[in-house]
């Protein structure tokens, strides 16, 4: 569920009155994308209400940079960014709240646009899925989120997280692992 | 389980697929059962990892609006968590009270010692 579907150029002239004070083409934008920012921030934040802030957030920050959007990225990917962005300020909110988090995944996601392949996933491996991810370490997950999930590149993750490429590649691997362990039993045999 | 195997297993979370592992590893799980299995579980896990990038979480009821009101009266539409940041906890308007009554009753007594120790 993402919205009513809108065209690069309807968008881009959205963008355009947005940035130009038009608080109407702003809120189209927001409507158009408010799930997808709500999910990245879930994801990171795992706690439904801090992903409400985040969400809220993210979208306030960039209605007060949307004179900076370029445009040569799409403004689906720059509000990935900016929601990413501001789950990671409110990290220190979450661990006060780290009672609250693991209840917060637990309701079905809307999935559209899948492909047959995709569609074929059930929804219980999904949950699973999910919880495995809700249950790794904040640096593992935001880590495994942006680049398994989301595609970004180690170098844009080193760049958001303020980390080198090389623990990037780090703490990928680690939470790959853990995921691994998590949703396959993990039996080593003796050599 | 194999030396080699081994290096498969740890090496395998940190390449995208197979080939990442480089030919001499690659081959050997061309011909290792027990690497093509470990190898199909981080496949599908980069799968349904990927996958979850078109399945989404609807944004709560009034969302839009929320964040509408927000661009223009940042405090009437804060969440209710937030709002109960701005205002103060009753523990510390208890402690608040309990300072403030404790200043004024050393500010009565030393008033009193005052006018108890002036010349008559």
């Amino acid at each position: 569920m993402s919205g009513r579907e809108v065209g690069p150029i309807e968008e881009q002239e959205l963008v355009a009155l947005a940035a130009s004070g038009d608080d109407a083409a702003f809120s189209e934008l927001v409507r158009i994308h408010q799930h997808e920012v709500y999910t990245v921030a879930l994801r990171m934040v795992t706690d439904r209400d801090l992903a409400y802030d985040v969400a809220q957030d993210a979208f306030v920050r960039a209605w007060r940079a949307i004179g900076q959007f370029r445009g040569d990225a799409k403004f689906s990917t720059w509000m990935h960014r900016i929601a990413v962005n501001t789950a990671l300020t409110h990290r220190e909110r979450r661990k006060r709240n780290r009672t609250e988090a693991l209840d917060a995944m637990y309701y079905e996601p809307v999935a559209d646009g899948l492909t047959p392949e995709r569609a074929g996933e059930s929804a219980a491996a999904r949950a699973t899925l999910e919880e495995a991810l809700a249950d790794l370490a904040d640096p593992l997950r935001a880590v495994v989120v942006m680049k398994d999930v989301y595609g970004w590149s180690h170098a844009e993750i080193s760049d958001e997280l303020g980390i080198t490429v090389t623990a990037a590649k780090v703490r990928l691997h680690r939470g790959r692992k853990a995921l691994r362990v998590a949703l396959w039993e993990y039996k080593e045999e003796a050599s | 389980m194999r030396p080699t195997c081994r290096v498969v297993a740890i090496r395998l979370p940190g390449v995208e697929d197979v080939d990442g592992l480089g030919p001499r590893l690659s081959g050997h799980v061309a011909t290792c059962l027990r690497c093509q299995a470990e190898a199909a579980r981080y496949k599908s896990l980069h799968r349904r990892l990927g996958a979850l990038e078109e399945s989404t979480y609807p944004a709560p009821e009034g969302f839009v609006a929320s964040v509408m009101r927000r661009l223009s009266d940042p405090i009437a539409a804060m969440t209710p968590r937030r709002r109960r940041q701005l205002v103060p906890s009753r523990a510390t308007i208890a402690v608040a009270a309990t300072g403030a009554a404790v200043v004024a009753t050393a500010g009565t007594l030393a008033v009193l010692l005052r006018r108890l120790n002036a010349p008559i």
